[in-house]
């Protein structure tokens, strides 16, 4: 799973990249709200992680302007204010969950976990389409009951396509996903892992919408 | 027993006013007293009671020629008063009577008459036709007058009193009770609304107290404010670099390798330092913050600088910069030394950290100098400097540079440096620091020897 880190304290954000190193997360760090991407829609990341105290503008006036473009990307707030209206404020200006600082390295994936899983639609720690089970926390999938042996990268197609159900993904936002730190994958590999992942869990259900991009059926 | 009267002489404003009054009555009768005193003696050497009687009876005997019937009425007359005087019981002795024709024989004398002389008795003679009657009063003395007097005047005063006590003491009484609802407004208070008490006494009298006790809530509300304030930042501020430290511990548990737990214990360490300077950043704060009692002791500062700078060279050394120290031989001063080394120590530390290390920069010039009334201690460098419009906020709690984010520190230096300068009952100001660029910070001391 790719995150998305917006935090000035350079300690802070250091040991958090590392933290998340270890859990198999990938991580965009940057330390300026000027630095944002202005469009959440334009994030790779499955999840982003906004300090409210920036030098250079609170992350409220950030937070509101992704959300009045309507982007559903979660965004956990992480925040040393800790009074009730500035906890109220983060999840009233669009956050889906804030943490307080100090926070438990744990605590703070298991609120990321909860919030993909949340914004996939999805109610249970295992994601469930149809019979098709997907396990983010173990990098796991079945399919009626049977484990499948997916490659690294086939497991990030059908967690990405999971992520946005009954949507079409266009090709280009799941290549640039795939490889969220690097050059988007090129269109012939897209295809090679799709066709692979096809015959993994049933032709049926990656829908192919020509030229445009991908549906995961349920 | 004593124990017992105890509560009887305590002061109280009702006793008090008893008290007063008794001692005003107490005046006022002696002055009553003195005054019919005085009248008294007045209407004696004017014409005394015994006088004017005697001239009554003297008028009764014009008409009269028998010698017999002036006899009988003087007689007559004499045992009247000398009844009335006896029954009246007030006055002591008789008056005596005696009768003349002429200047024969006396027609009638009372027994005493002939011995009375004026030393015993007031003597009032009268004439009537060829009648001499003269009459003679015993005198009594001063004392016996002013009893007599006093005896009168004790009544009416007896009888003033409890008048004039009733209202008074109701006055009183009811003077007191908007003390009484302060004070319970006072008492009824929780201890942590230091609200104003909103009480707008009727009298005059407490409005001193009342406006007094809101301007003590008010200092004791914004002495509050600024420790609540202090309280939340210190929490804030702590809670970045303790949210490093969990981090790092756990990166440090699931470190897969050597390499990586080695990186981590050092990062780990790293946060613990960064958290602990914060927090005794944070106590040197609140020490200084507390009342402004500090221990002066008599000091050679050119010693002390010397030493502390010695402290700091390493570093110095280390990041390539030139640190260099211009001071007297010697300079004796009281003060504070755990004050003055907090500013010192602060403003060094400021300059190592911010200053980078140049091919012709790098210069970090301490300087102390003792004038006629300042000591003066100069820490210039030749930095990156503060903008103009940035030097008085870079005072405050928790500033940062613009930098700030990228330098490790807590913020809190120049804001400790300020309330040690306040400590020491000198203060500190920021001006342009070594050939035009850079910072200088210039603490100014008066001299206490």
């Amino acid at each position: 799973m790719h995150l998305l880190l917006i935090e000035d304290d350079l300690d802070l954000g250091r040991s958090l990249q590392a933290a998340f190193r270890q859990q198999g997360f990938t991580c965009e760090w940057l330390r300026r709200s000027l630095d944002a991407p202005l469009l959440l829609a334009d994030v790779a990341a499955a999840c982003v992680l906004l300090d409210l105290g920036l030098p250079d503008g609170s992350g409220f006036d950030l937070l509101s302007r992704w959300r009045r473009a309507d982007a559903a990307t979660p965004v956990i707030v992480i925040t040393a204010r800790t009074s009730l209206e500035d906890r109220l404020a983060g999840l009233d200006g669009g956050a889906d969950d804030v943490v307080l600082k100090p926070f438990a390295i744990p605590e703070l994936i298991s609120r990321i976990h909860a919030v993909v899983r949340r914004s996939a639609r999805q109610s249970h720690e295992a994601w469930r389409l149809g019979d098709l089970v997907i396990d983010p926390r173990g990098h796991a999938a079945c399919l009626a009951g049977q484990p499948l042996q997916l490659t690294s990268r086939e497991f990030q197609l059908l967690l990405e396509l999971a992520r946005e159900p009954g949507a079409v993904v266009a090709k280009g936002r799941i290549a640039q996903r795939l490889a969220p730190l690097d050059e988007p994958v090129d269109a012939a590999t897209l295809e090679m892992h799709v066709s692979n992942l096809r015959k993994k869990i049933g032709p049926e259900r990656i829908r192919t919408v020509r030229g445009i991009g991908y549906q995961l059926v349920a | 027993m004593r124990a017992l009267l105890q509560p009887l002489w305590r002061p109280t404003l009702l006793r008090r006013v008893l008290g007063a009054l008794l001692i005003a009555f107490a005046l006022a009768g002696t002055a009553l007293l003195a005054l019919d005193f005085i009248e008294f003696k007045r209407g004696m050497a004017e014409r005394s009671g015994v006088q004017s009687l005697a001239d009554a009876i003297a008028s009764t005997l014009v008409d009269i020629d028998n010698v017999r019937d002036a006899g009988l009425i003087v007689q007559a007359r004499a045992r009247e008063m000398t009844r009335l005087r006896r029954e009246s019981g007030v006055l002591p002795g008789d008056i005596e009577f005696s009768l003349q024709a002429g200047d024969g024989p006396p027609v009638f004398a009372t027994p005493g008459a002939a011995a009375a002389d004026p030393s015993t008795h007031w003597l009032a003679p009268a004439r009537a036709g060829r009648w001499r009657l003269m009459l003679a009063e015993p005198r009594i003395g001063d004392a016996t007058v002013l009893g007599l007097l006093g005896r009168d005047l004790i009544g009416y005063l007896l009888l003033a009193f409890p008048l004039v006590l009733l209202p008074l003491w109701i006055a009183v009484r009811r003077g007191m009770q908007p003390l009484n609802r302060l004070a319970d407004a006072v008492a009824q208070r929780d201890a942590q609304d230091l609200s104003p008490l909103g009480f707008t006494p009727r009298h005059d009298e407490l409005k001193p107290l009342a406006t007094a006790f809101d301007e003590l809530l008010a200092r004791l509300r914004s002495q509050q404010q600024r420790e609540r304030a202090f309280v939340q930042d210190a929490a804030h501020e702590l809670r970045t670099p303790m949210a490093v430290v969990a981090a790092q511990a756990h990166v440090l548990v699931h470190a897969a390798d050597d390499a990586e737990r080695q990186q981590a214990a050092a990062a780990l360490d790293a946060a613990l330092q960064r958290a602990s300077h914060l927090s005794r950043q944070l106590l040197t704060l609140a020490t200084l913050d507390e009342a402004r009692d500090g221990n002066a002791e008599v000091l050679d500062l050119a010693a002390l600088v010397q030493q502390t700078l010695a402290q700091a060279a390493p570093r110095a050394l280390a990041a390539g910069l030139e640190l260099s120290l211009n001071a007297a031989a010697t300079l004796s001063a009281r003060l504070d030394r755990a004050a003055f080394e907090s500013v010192l120590l602060n403003l060094v530390d400021n300059a190592l950290r911010y200053v980078p290390a140049g091919e012709q920069g790098g210069r970090i010039a301490v300087t102390l100098e003792a004038g006629a009334r300042l000591v003066t201690l100069r820490v210039a460098d030749d930095g990156p400097g503060i903008p103009h419009d940035q030097r008085e906020a870079a005072f405050e709690r928790f500033w940062r540079g613009a930098a700030g984010a990228d330098a490790p520190g807590t913020g809190l230096g120049l804001a400790i440096v300020r309330q040690a300068a306040a400590r020491l009952g000198g203060r500190v100001r920021i001006t342009d620091g070594l050939d035009g660029r850079g910072v200088a910070f210039v603490l100014e001391l008066p001299i206490y020897i």
